[in-house]
C-alpha cells in the first residue's frame, strides 16, 4: 500500500470524526459540559436516515439532509424536556445526566429496529483506481461534506450575527446576556447545529458500512479524543484533533517499527517486521490522547484558563 | 430404497417414543426445554433457520405423540450473536424457566461460556452450530451435534492446496472458533511444507475492517483462509472489493452457509470453500420437503437449521429414552445411546466419550452468481 493511500485513508477517516467531534466541542463551549450523548444521537440520526432511504425510497442525499434537520429538532426536544431544567446544574451532573440519555437513546433505538445490522440502499461502488490509490465516489463525498461542514461552520462563526453571539456567549455568557444576546436561542441553535453534524457523520459512517444500535459506542472514544485532543470548547481545535486521530491511527498501522528501531538499518536491534497489531487500533486514540496532554495539558489549540 | 429408510426411521423413532411412557405418571403438562439462537444481531438469519429447524422438530415429535405422551414445548430465548445475551439466555432459562435441557448455541465464542455454566449447574446443552475442539473439555452434561475445527480446518487448507497456491495467510474472528480454524488450517499447511504469511484475527461487530485487510494483503499471500459471521463478512468482502485485494489462487471459506446469503454477490463471487451436513439422502429429502410446506422457504438456505432439527429430535428421544424430563444424569446417559440410534438429516449423530461427533460431512461449494454450487475441479 503506497503512502498515499494511508494519506488518503487518513483524511476519510478525519471527515467522518471531524463532523462528530464539531458538535461535540461547540455543545461543551457554550453548556460547559460533555455530552456523552452526542455519538447517540449520531445513531439516531442515521435511523432515521434509514427510514426515509429504505422504508419511504427517498434517494440517499435528500434522505441524510432531511434525517439531519429531524435530528437536530429531536435534540431541541430533549433539551427542553431534560437538559434545559439543569441550565445552572454542575457541569458533572448534566454530564451524568446525558450518559443517561445516551443509554435510553441506544436501548430504543434497539428496541425499534432491533439488534441486526441494517444498510441503506446504496449500490456497491467500483473504486477510482489509480497508480497511487484507490478511492471510492463515497469517500470522495465523504472527504467533500466534511470539508464543506467545516466550512459553513466556518463562515457561520465569523460572518453571521448568530456565528458572533455564539462566540460572545461563549466568551461569557452573562455578559451576552446582559448585552441583549438571547442566550436560549443561541443554546437552541448550538443543539440544531452541533447534533445535525453529528448525524450527517452517523450517516456517512453508516453509508461505508452499516447501522448498527451500538455504532454510537463504537466510535465515542475516538470522537472524545478528537474534541480533547484539539482543546474541548475550541472548534478549530475539534477538526484539528481528527485529523491528528485519522493520521495516528492509519500510520500507526502502517509503520514498520522493526525498521524504525534499527534506525532505517544503521541498527541491527530486530529482524522482524515488527507492526502494531489491528486489533489495538482503539487504543493508538488513548496513546496520542495521553501524549498531547502531557505536552499541552489544555489540548492542541485549547485557551489557557484565566485564573 | 428411501422408502426403507424412512420406514427405518419411524420405526425407530416410534420405538424410542414409546419406550418410557409407562414410567412417567404425570399428566399432559408439557415437557419443557429452552432453546438459545441467535435470533438478532450479525446471525439472525441463521438463527431464524435454527429456530425453524426447532419448531419443525417439535411440532413432529408432538404429532406423532409427545415425549412420553407429554407435548414439548421450546423456550427461545435470543442470544443476540453475543456471549453476553447467551449468558442472558441462560440465566433465564435455568433460573426463570427452570429448565433442564438447552439447544445451542450458535458460535463457539457463545457456547464456551454458556456451557460451562449450565455444565455447572447439571444442566444439558445440546450446542447445535459450534466446533471449537476447546468444547470437549466442557464437561459430562454438554453435548455437540456439529463435527470440530480439527476435520474443518484440516479438509479446507487440503483443498487450498489443490490450487497449487504457495503462500497462505487467514482472516479469522477473534473468539475461540475462528482461532481453532487459523491453527488447524496452520498446522496442515506447515505439515506439507507450504508457507505460512500471516492470521489475521478481527474484532467482531466493528465499522470498519480496512486495518485488518491492508495487514493480511501486506505480503500478498497466493491463497487466503477466510472465516467470518454474516454481518462481518459483508463488511469485510465490500472493503476487500473496494480496496481491490484478492489472492490470486483465491479465498477459502469454511461453513460458507454461515454468511452466503448476506454477502453482497459480487463481492464473494469465485470464493471456495466447505459446506457442512449431508444435503441427500431420505432422512434429508424428508426434512426438506417439511420444512418447504411448513414454512415456504428453502432448507437448503443455511446448513444450521438440520442441525437444530437433529439436535431436538436427540433431545426429545433422550428424555423419552430416560423417562424423565429433570434428572439430567439419566438424560446425559440417554442422549449417547440415542445418538448411535438416530439416523440425522445431518448425517450420522453418534457423539464420543465427550459427547461431540465422531464424525461430519464436508461439500466443496463455491460461490457463484450470488449462490453456492457444487465445486468442479477444473
Amino acid at each position: 500500500m503506497s503512502v498515499l493511500q494511508v494519506i488518503l485513508n487518513s483524511i476519510i477517516r478525519a471527515s467522518e470524526l471531524a463532523l462528530l467531534s464539531l458538535g461535540l466541542t461547540i455543545v461543551y463551549d457554550i453548556l460547559k459540559f460533555a455530552n456523552f450523548a452526542h455519538t447517540e444521537y449520531a445513531v439516531v440520526g442515521a435511523y432515521f436516515a434509514f427510514i426515509l432511504n429504505v422504508t419511504l425510497g427517498l434517494p440517499i442525499f435528500f434522505s441524510a439532509i432531511l434525517a439531519a434537520i429531524a435530528t437536530g429538532i429531536f435534540a431541541i426536544l430533549i433539551d427542553r424536556v431534560v437538559f434545559k431544567k439543569m441550565r445552572n446544574a454542575n457541569g458533572i451532573i448534566v454530564m451524568v445526566t446525558s450518559l443517561g440519555v445516551a443509554i435510553a437513546l441506544r436501548n430504543t433505538v434497539r428496541a425499534i429496529w432491533g439488534a441486526s445490522p441494517k444498510s441503506y440502499n446504496v449500490p456497491l461502488q467500483a473504486p477510482i483506481v489509480t497508480k497511487y490509490f484507490r478511492i471510492t465516489p463515497l469517500q470522495i463525498w465523504i472527504i467533500a461534506v466534511g470539508a464543506a461542514a467545516m466550512v459553513a461552520f466556518y463562515i457561520l462563526l465569523h460572518y453571521t450575527r448568530l456565528g458572533k453571539a455564539m462566540r460572545a456567549a461563549s466568551d461569557n455568557p452573562d455578559l451576552a446576556q446582559a448585552s441583549g444576546i438571547a442566550t436560549e436561542k443561541i443554546v437552541t441553535a448550538v443543539w440544531f447545529i452541533a447534533i445535525s453534524f453529528a448525524s450527517l457523520g452517523g450517516i456517512l459512517i453508516g453509508m461505508e458500512t452499516y447501522l448498527l444500535p451500538y455504532m454510537g459506542f463504537a466510535i465515542i472514544i475516538p470522537v472524545f479524543c478528537a474534541a480533547i485532543m484539539g482543546g474541548l470548547g475550541n472548534p478549530y481545535g475539534a477538526m484539528l484533533g481528527a485529523l491528528v486521530l485519522g493520521f495516528a491511527e492509519n500510520f500507526g498501522l502502517y509503520i514498520n517499527f522493526g525498521k524504525l528501531f534499527n534506525l532505517g538499518g544503521l541498527l541491527h536491534i530486530t529482524h522482524r517486521a515488527l507492526f502494531i497489531p489491528t486489533g489495538y487500533k482503539p487504543a493508538i486514540s488513548f496513546v496520542i490522547l495521553i501524549v498531547v496532554l502531557l505536552l499541552r495539558p489544555r489540548g492542541i489549540l485549547g485557551k489557557k484558563e484565566e485564573r | 430404497m428411501k422408502k426403507v429408510f424412512l420406514l427405518m426411521g419411524a420405526i425407530c423413532m416410534g420405538l424410542l417414543l414409546t419406550a418410557a411412557i409407562p414410567t412417567v405418571s404425570q399428566a399432559a403438562s408439557p415437557v419443557v426445554i429452552g432453546s438459545i439462537d441467535p435470533l438478532t444481531g450479525s446471525n439472525a438469519i441463521q438463527g431464524a433457520d435454527m429456530q425453524r429447524g426447532e419448531k419443525l422438530a417439535m411440532e413432529q415429535i408432538n404429532a406423532a405423540g409427545g415425549i412420553c405422551g407429554r407435548p414439548l414445548k421450546i423456550i427461545w430465548e435470543d442470544t443476540e450473536s453475543s456471549a453476553k445475551g447467551g449468558m442472558a439466555a441462560v440465566h433465564k432459562l435455568v433460573e426463570i424457566n427452570k429448565v433442564h435441557v438447552i439447544l445451542g448455541a450458535y458460535s463457539s465464542g457463545i457456547s464456551l461460556p454458556t456451557g460451562q455454566w449450565t455444565n455447572s449447574k447439571k444442566i444439558i446443552q445440546i450446542s447445535e452450530a459450534s466446533t471449537s475442539p476447546k468444547l470437549r473439555n466442557i464437561g459430562p452434561y454438554f453435548f455437540n451435534v456439529m463435527g470440530l475445527d480439527e476435520v474443518m480446518g484440516t479438509k479446507l487448507a487440503e483443498f487450498a492446496m489443490e490450487s497449487g497456491a504457495k503462500t497462505f495467510a487467514s482472516i479469522t474472528v477473534n473468539n475461540p472458533f475462528g482461532i481453532g480454524i487459523e491453527i488447524w488450517t496452520k498446522k496442515t499447511i506447515e505439515k506439507a511444507g507450504r508457507k505460512w504469511l500471516v492470521g489475521v484475527r478481527y474484532d467482531e461487530k466493528k465499522l470498519d475492517y480496512r486495518a485488518e485487510l491492508q495487514r493480511l494483503f501486506a505480503k500478498k499471500p497466493d491463497a487466503v483462509f477466510f472465516t467470518a459471521y454474516g454481518t462481518e463478512s459483508k463488511l469485510i468482502l465490500k472493503q476487500a472489493y473496494e480496496m481491490g485485494l484478492k489472492p490470486p489462487k483465491g479465498w477459502y471459506a469454511d461453513y460458507m452457509t454461515m454468511w452466503s446469503n448476506e454477502v453482497i454477490p459480487k463481492t464473494a463471487e469465485g470464493i471456495k470453500g466447505l459446506v457442512m451436513g449431508s444435503n441427500s439422502g431420505a432422512r434429508y429429502e424428508a426434512y426438506h420437503k417439511a420444512y418447504l410446506k411448513r414454512f415456504g422457504k428453502d432448507a437448503k438456505q443455511t446448513a444450521f437449521g438440520a442441525y437444530a432439527y437433529d439436535a431436538t429430535w436427540i433431545a426429545a428421544l433422550a428424555i423419552n429414552m430416560a423417562g424423565t424430563a429433570t434428572n439430567t444424569d439419566k438424560i446425559a446417559k440417554a442422549l449417547y445411546t440415542v445418538s448411535r440410534i438416530y439416523k440425522g438429516v445431518t448425517g450420522d449423530k453418534s457423539f464420543d466419550k465427550d459427547g461431540m461427533q465422531v464424525t461430519d460431512y464436508y461439500r466443496r461449494m463455491i460461490y457463484h452468481n450470488g449462490k453456492l454450487v457444487p465445486y468442479k475441479k477444473k
